[in-house]
């Protein structure tokens, strides 16, 4: 596995589907009006015991990027100028390496003003790395490097639900689901969907069975160390676990499902390239 | 090995692949981050079910609006976390003594820890104009005029596992 680079041959392609993905999810936001750029000036801000945001508050940039309107209108075109640009000529490092930066400061800054740290964006702002590299053999390295950073982010995601005690506390899943759907089932007990969840929750054993197998869906991905034979069911676990999750919390993890990529191996590729070969260019 | 193949051509990625699994271990003892490496331990702590729960309710214009919406979790975000501690540090009186001991540490190596912890914290004048600010951030969000933003927050209990009631009502603001 580790002297495969046939990967790389796909690296246009990826690139493409990567930053095309993560241009939608910022447009999503957009929408909403929930870049970091489209706060308003808000006066508050929070860096607790993080290191980046102690830097990044420190170098002044919010005044620029946050607080001044030419310059926050400015900043959201440059980051889809350069994120289409890149879908356009994936192979420019340069573009890459300036999306990256740029996604940087917009996921950062945003969780210093809105005085959150969302995990979600820990896939796009991680994966976006491995197109800046030159070599083929690099982006191989950096693409099996996030396959593992994947593996990571879940396994140890379950050890520290066994370590702090989550895994053994069966009262956990239901308190989680009360908690997320609080405020919608005080406003709306009638409703089809407030039917739906109150009928899960009239079934405290089977949440806790049910979120403990999802606990468990997390500990398979030790498996992704050691081989890449089961690849297809680490994906499986992944979208059973971030939909699962996402029912429960009441909102849709979407963004985090990105690294499922990392798990395609490169054969699922060719396909697509047969049939399109321009979006390999 | 994946891992001795980096070591020999690709020393930056091999450090990071080292280094993640220590600075997550690390964590749990410094409480020290390093974004955008997260540590991924949400939800991994025990929660009692029989708990109260709070939640904030914003009417613009004496009309509730909803802030959750599963789509889009930046626009419980924004106001949840961001109201939440906007009520914990405006409540809180030693706020600013949270990094008293960094500032500490950092003066005695000699390097001026007041000037760079300042610009860290939220200062009182900040604070206040945080209501004033939800409603322009509301007004541009739901191109409405805002004239009137109320927020209250209701605390619940839930009754035979599935029905929240109310357990008090609090009017946090009424501007």
């Amino acid at each position: 596995m580790s002297e495969d680079y046939s990967i790389a041959r796909f690296r246009p392609l990826i690139t493409r589907i990567a930053i095309s993905l993560c241009l939608l999810s910022l447009a999503a936001r957009a929408f909403y009006h929930d870049l970091s750029t489209q706060l308003v000036a808000p006066p508050l801000f929070r860096v607790d015991y993080n290191v980046t945001y102690w830097l990044l508050k420190n170098s002044f940039l919010d005044n620029v990027i946050i607080y001044n309107n030419t310059f926050s209108l400015l900043f959201r075109v440059l980051l889809f100028t350069v994120g289409i640009a890149l879908v356009i000529f994936p192979l420019q490092r340069w573009l890459a390496i300036l999306f990256a930066v740029l996604y940087f400061f917009e996921v950062n800054l945003l969780c210093i003003h809105v005085c959150f740290t969302p995990h979600v964006l820990g896939g796009f702002v991680i994966i976006v790395w491995a197109f800046c590299v030159r070599s083929d053999r690099s982006f191989s390295q950096w693409w099996q490097a996030l396959r593992y950073y994947s593996c990571f982010i879940f396994f140890s995601a379950f050890l520290w639900k066994l370590s702090s005690g989550a895994l053994t506390d069966m009262s956990h899943g239901i308190a989680f689901t009360q908690e997320h759907y609080a405020q919608f089932l005080y406003h709306y007990p009638n409703s089809w969907f407030g039917a739906v969840i109150q009928t899960c929750l009239q079934h405290p054993a089977m949440i806790a069975i049910v979120e403990k197998i999802l606990f468990f869906s997390q500990a398979v991905f030790c498996i992704g160390f050691f081989t890449t034979k089961y690849d297809g069911l680490l994906i499986f676990c992944m979208t059973l676990f971030l939909f699962s999750i996402s029912f429960a919390g009441a909102y849709f993890f979407y963004e985090l499902a990105i690294l499922m990529m990392t798990f395609i191996p490169a054969a699922k590729y060719t396909p697509i390239v047969g049939r399109f070969p321009i979006l390999n260019k | 090995m994946f891992i001795t193949e980096l070591r020999k051509t690709n020393k930056i990625l091999f450090l990071l692949v080292l280094l993640y699994p220590v600075y997550t271990i690390a964590f749990a003892f410094t409480k020290f981050q390093v974004a955008p490496f997260y540590v991924w331990n949400m939800f991994s702590l025990p929660q009692n079910s029989n708990e109260e729960y709070r939640f904030y309710d914003v009417y613009i214009n004496d009309q509730r609006v909803s802030t959750a919406n599963p789509l889009n979790y930046f626009n419980t975000m924004v106001f949840e976390h961001g109201f939440s501690y906007y009520y914990s540090i405006k409540e809180e009186t030693n706020y600013t003594q949270k990094y008293a001991q960094l500032k500490k540490l950092t003066n005695s190596i000699g390097l001026n820890g007041d000037a760079y912890f300042n610009r860290l914290f939220v200062r009182e004048d900040q604070i206040k104009k945080y209501p004033a600010w939800l409603k322009s951030y509301y007004a541009s969000k739901l191109n409405i005029a805002v004239n009137k933003l109320r927020v209250e927050e209701l605390t619940v209990k839930y009754s035979d596992h599935c029905k929240p009631t109310l357990v008090a009502k609090k009017l946090i603001f009424n501007e």
